[in-house]
């Protein structure tokens, strides 16, 4: 047995870990923005800057960019370390983090444009999600290839985990970002409504457990034990909670669309999913705590340890209220409410950032070869964190609940106690003060951190090359003694590769196909009509101003929204919304029977000026709508795009659409300059109330179709 | 020399009082504000926020307390004396009481000028107050934090951290089936992963029960609604929630006094100041200030565009022109409120607002009885209601 030596690559993990902390840094700082602009919509100064540009930003920094980079990090260290071999390709690592970096920047640069596909976390456009597919695959091959060439016989728990990860991943984006282009910089989702909702859900609800969850496992699994120096507490714990999680996860997703128009049965699924998914996801919690026995003086001292034990801890918080939030009596209240982003950000902030800072703050010493620059500093940044998640988390549930029970409210004569959706808004604001608050404890902490971690990284010298060294594998292998089936897979990369997907690949077969091809799913209405080509354009304008970051189109069966909002909504109302507009939170009312309700003049002024119509509202004004010219220069590709796509417009219509849009442009200028309001022709604004208008009319105005489809 | 049970109780309790005293200063506050609200503004959503931060604060406290105890213990097991640590106790609790007492100090002034009512507020909640608390009490935390922090250096400026055991109680590995940590080189596999080495402890079984519980409660959850159908589904729960709501509307509406419709509505003078304050809540956006009109037509003048009888009027209110951007308010105003601001909208003929919209409609002047409005608006937006 022939002892190697060689060299780990150090360069690309600190790479990655100052793109974590810095994108990161931007990423919250985003969020502090968008979570000011709700107490103070003054701030949505330009076009650019709306909440509802700047509100996917913040999300896609903090998961695809801080997360992003914290898990390419983290596994460039540890997966090295566990195969005992340098990383397979040096240029493949560059190119993965590079390209990574790039596809940042273009998500920084696109998103407040309004280049979007309209999909929550997957807004990025059609040639952005194409790179993404490439890095990701460029990545899957760096670490198969890594694996493959390994000096350690079996593979450790956290590489399950990267390897489920992977694969996951890539069959998540790749399926739910199947899109139709008309231009370099919009396409149309291939799904449309309820199918639309269930693939995105299914997508929404698996970045949260592959992407902020499972390869984060895999990183507490390697950093933990190394941190506290203490053994796994359970290698059984492992095998089944590993498994359990990723195919018991997959399903889940129809959580996020329970009393929607989404069929029963998928929704019935969502919950019992979630709820099971309770034990498996504590076990990845038990583990790790248990794995501290014996080292709780270090967790008193080491920061690293307390940063750890508090993620591991909010982990386990956030993955008990998730099934609770699925159980539909619950839901009922949290869903579309501040109780939501609270749970989410239990998540990100402690469970994802206290992490990704444990993990650093371990790390860069050793890449440094010196000491942490501050212990007090770190610990300033532990308080600093934790006290910013409480500020932020528990304003937020009390503001969600309330402003969901003050939704529900009615008066003993039987009309709404709070018919104005605005008084619901201005009651939580004072908890919004206190949520940014805590945005920006949280924020300041994490600046202490980065000044730490620079400080540290300047005392130190960087060891680029790190040597090592360890006993090639023999070709033959006879295990000694009895191995236990898990154990076989453990040295077979491939087979736990193939497993991994057959595992994650069920569930999603099984709630997609029948939704897509058994019709009584989303039973048909014959008198929803596809939207005019005035109308479509206004959609894509809602869809680029992000208008699905506070205002749902989605009426639940409940009394209280259909007194609200009209009748509550239907599967075959949306057959034709590519993409879908459901949306998942109302910090603004429903629109989807927005139709009729006001005068075209009244959306007119709404847009120049919401406080002119609404005073009070925190919605931003949009006076560039009103500047914007439309441009038409896509008007027959749209038709045929959506023509491909199966909405049933006449044959040859796209080359008639724009004459069809001038005509109804001039209905819409006509009712306006009966308010006294001139518009010229061909603006965008004009092409938004058109779309506004029609929104929920097709069985408002026929009530008996839908009674008898339904 | 270990503290002894004795030692540590008193010091417990100490500690206990002192987090007593903080917590009633840090009610004392709210209540005040609570009681500043307005009676019958809604609820008090300030005291909700109070609340949380009294929690928060609680929380800190009982850290630093807990920081104290070990402070406490460290001097006493090294320097000895039992009277160091009391005499750190009486410090404590006075840096804490100082802090405290001025942060009711400063929450007072905080709350009057609520009650004044000039302070921005929203639904019932001083901002201004709100924030001011909230910045006192981490204003308590930081100095609570500073104090200790210097105490700590009086004491022993250059010692390291007292290195204190702490470990988690011996129950948790009865109640997790754990090999104790004393003979976990039993459960200790052979693997070696940079270091790492892994145990084969037993799944613990309230987990695993749990577990197994969650799977059993799925099935039973799919079986009674999707198979058995014993419950209703969404569309069912709605049908059934509606009319619950009917029954109980119906009933109340029977025993309800004022109650007003379209064929019984009658001008009343008395209802016109309670129709302006809805009027100026619900429709001064479309219809002006003063009624001149806007994006809606002017209320001022003799032209009505559905009919000027109050009859008509409050049809056009109920039910609303929705093909005309008048949308229904039957489900936003009970029927005595729809019935204040018809008044109010009557009592507005003639007033001559500034800026008046040109008239639309057709001329409507009182106790002409054979104009009315030409079809009632009523089944037109009755859709939303039907399924």
């Amino acid at each position: 047995m022939t002892v190697e030596t060689f060299k780990y690559d150090n360069r690309w993990v600190r790479n990655f870990a100052f793109a974590s902390f810095l994108w990161g840094f931007v990423g919250m700082l985003v969020g502090l923005i968008v979570a000011l602009q709700l107490v103070f919509p003054q701030l949505n100064v330009v076009e650019w800057t709306t909440f509802g540009r700047l509100r996917p930003l913040h999300t896609n920094a903090v998961i695809f960019a801080f997360v992003g980079n914290g898990i390419f990090m983290g596994v460039y260290y540890s997966l090295q370390r566990l195969l005992k071999t340098r990383m397979w390709s040096d240029v493949l690592s560059a190119i993965h983090f590079w390209g990574w970096q790039l596809i940042i920047v273009a998500a920084a640069i696109t998103l407040p444009l309004g280049i979007t596909a309209g999909k929550e976390y997957a807004e990025l456009e059609w040639p952005i999600d194409i790179a993404i597919a490439l890095i990701w695959v460029v990545f899957g091959i760096n670490m198969f290839a890594t694996i493959l060439t390994r000096r350690e016989r079996h593979l450790y728990v956290a590489i399950w985990f990267y390897i489920a990860t992977w694969i996951t991943v890539a069959m998540l984006h790749i399926v739910n970002s199947f899109e139709l282009p008309i231009s370099a910089f919009k396409s149309y989702s291939l799904y449309a409504g309820v199918q639309d909702a269930l693939v995105q859900w299914w997508y929404g609800h698996n970045a949260v457990a592959f992407f902020l969850t499972t390869p984060y496992l895999g990183l507490m699994y390697y950093f933990l034990p190394k941190a506290a120096n203490r053994p796994v507490y359970s290698y059984r714990l492992s095998i089944i909670h590993f498994w359990a999680l990723i195919f018991l996860y997959i399903w889940a997703g129809p959580h996020h669309l329970l009393y929607t128009a989404l069929p029963d049965w998928a929704q019935s699924l969502g919950t019992v999913f979630s709820v099971m998914l309770i034990a498996p996801s504590w076990g990845g919690m038990i583990n790790g705590l248990l794995t501290l026995r014996g080292a709780w003086d270090k967790v008193r001292e080491d920061p690293v340890l307390k940063f750890m034990v508090v993620a591991v801890t909010a982990y386990g918080m956030a993955t008990f209220e998730g099934p609770m939030l699925s159980i539909k009596s619950v839901n009922a209240i949290s869903h579309y409410t501040d109780w939501t982003i609270a749970h989410v950000h239990i998540g990100a902030l402690g469970w994802n950032g206290f992490l990704t800072f444990g993990i650093l703050y371990w790390l860069l010493p050793r890449l440094y070869n010196t000491k942490l620059f501050s212990i007090r500093l770190a610990n300033v940044h532990f308080w600093l964190g934790t006290l910013g998640i409480l500020f932020y988390a528990i304003p937020m549930y009390w503001g969600g609940i309330n402003q969901s029970l003050m939704w529900k409210q009615f008066t003993p004569e039987g009309i709404l106690k709070y018919p104005n959706f605005l008084e619901t808004v201005n009651a939580i604001r004072p908890f919004y003060v206190v949520r940014a608050l805590g945005g920006l404890l949280y924020l300041l902490g994490t600046t202490v951190g980065i000044y730490n971690l620079f400080k540290t990284a300047a005392q130190g010298k960087f060891v680029a090359e790190e040597e090592a060294s360890a006993p090639a594998l023999e070709k033959n292998y006879t295990p000694h003694g009895s191995e236990g089936w898990h154990r076989v897979i453990e040295r077979r990369p491939v087979q736990m590769l193939i497993f991994s997907f057959i595992v994650v690949a069920i569930g999603g077969i099984i709630e997609f196909v029948p939704t897509f091809l058994i019709e009584s799913n989303v039973p048909s209405i014959a008198s929803v009509k596809p939207y005019t080509p005035l109308e479509l354009h206004g959609r894509d304008i809602y869809v680029r101003e992000g208008c699905y970051n506070c205002h749902s189109q989605m009426i639940r069966p409940f009394r209280s929204e259909t007194e609200r909002y009209g009748e509550y909504s239907k599967a075959g109302e949306f057959v034709y919304d590519h993409p879908f507009q459901f949306g998942s939170k109302r910090t603004g009312p429903d629109l989807q029977r927005e139709g009729g309700k006001y005068p075209d003049s009244w959306h007119y002024n709404h847009m120049l000026d919401p406080t002119i119509m609404s005073p009070g509202s925190i919605m931003p004004a949009y006076p560039h709508i009103i500047d914007h010219d439309l441009d038409t220069t896509y008007t027959a590709a749209k038709i045929k795009a959506m023509q491909m796509l199966g909405v049933p417009y006449p044959k040859g219509y796209e080359t008639i659409a724009g004459t069809d849009l001038v005509k109804q442009e001039a209905t819409i200028q006509a009712s306006l300059a009966k308010d006294g309001i001139k518009v010229p022709k061909n603006k965008e604004i004009i092409a938004l109330i058109a779309y506004l208008q029609r929104l929920g009319r097709d069985i408002k105005m026929n009530p008996q179709t839908a009674a008898v489809q339904n | 020399m270990r503290p002894s049970i004795y030692h540590k109780s008193i010091i417990a309790l100490a500690m206990a009082a002192v987090s007593c005293m903080s917590y009633a200063q840090d009610a004392a506050p709210a209540a005040a504000a609570q009681a500043a609200t307005p009676a019958g503004s809604g609820q008090s959503y300030f005291a909700y926020v109070l609340i949380i931060f009294a929690t928060l604060l609680l929380f800190a406290v009982a850290a630093l307390g807990q920081m104290l105890i070990r402070l406490t213990e460290y001097v006493y097991r090294n320097k000895g004396t039992m009277a160091k640590s009391v005499v750190l106790i009486m410090m404590m609790a006075a840096t804490a009481h100082t802090a405290l007492a001025q942060e009711a100090a400063a929450a007072a002034p905080g709350a009057t000028p609520a009650a004044a009512a000039s302070a921005p507020s929203i639904f019932g909640i001083d901002v201004t107050a709100a924030i001011a608390i909230i910045l006192l009490e981490a204003l308590v935390i930081a100095v609570m934090l500073i104090r200790i922090w210097s105490l700590l250096n009086t004491i022993n400026p250059k010692a390291a951290k007292p290195a204190i055991h702490f470990e988690l109680p011996k129950f948790l590995d009865r109640f997790n089936a754990s090999v104790a940590i004393e003979h976990e080189q039993d459960v200790m596999l052979d693997h070696d992963y940079d270091g790492i080495k892994e145990l084969d402890n037993n799944l613990p079984p309230w987990w695993k029960y749990g577990f197994i519980f969650t799977i059993i409660w799925s099935f039973g959850y799919i079986g009674y609604y999707h198979i058995a159908e014993a419950a209703p589904l969404s569309a069912g729960e709605y049908a059934n929630e509606m009319e619950a709501a009917k029954k109980a509307k119906d009933e109340y509406m029977r025993t309800a006094k004022n109650n007003v419709d379209e064929n019984t509505i009658k001008f009343d003078q008395a209802y016109v100041a309670e129709g302006a304050k809805i009027f100026a809540d619900n429709c001064k956006a479309c219809h002006g200030e003063k009624g001149e009109g806007g994006v809606g037509p002017n209320l001022t003048d003799q032209y009505w565009l559905h009919g000027g009888k109050i009859n008509d009027v409050f049809k056009t209110v109920k039910y609303g022109w929705p093909a005309n951007g008048m949308k229904s308010w039957q489900t936003d105003l009970s029927s005595v409120q729809i019935a204040q601001v018809v008044c109010y909208v009557k009592s507005l003929k003639g007033t001559n607002p500034p800026n008046p919209k040109a008239p639309q409609g057709t001329v409507y002047s009182e106790g002409d009885s054979t104009q009315t409005a030409a079809a009632p608006a009523a089944p037109v937006d009755s859709t939303t209601k039907s399924n």
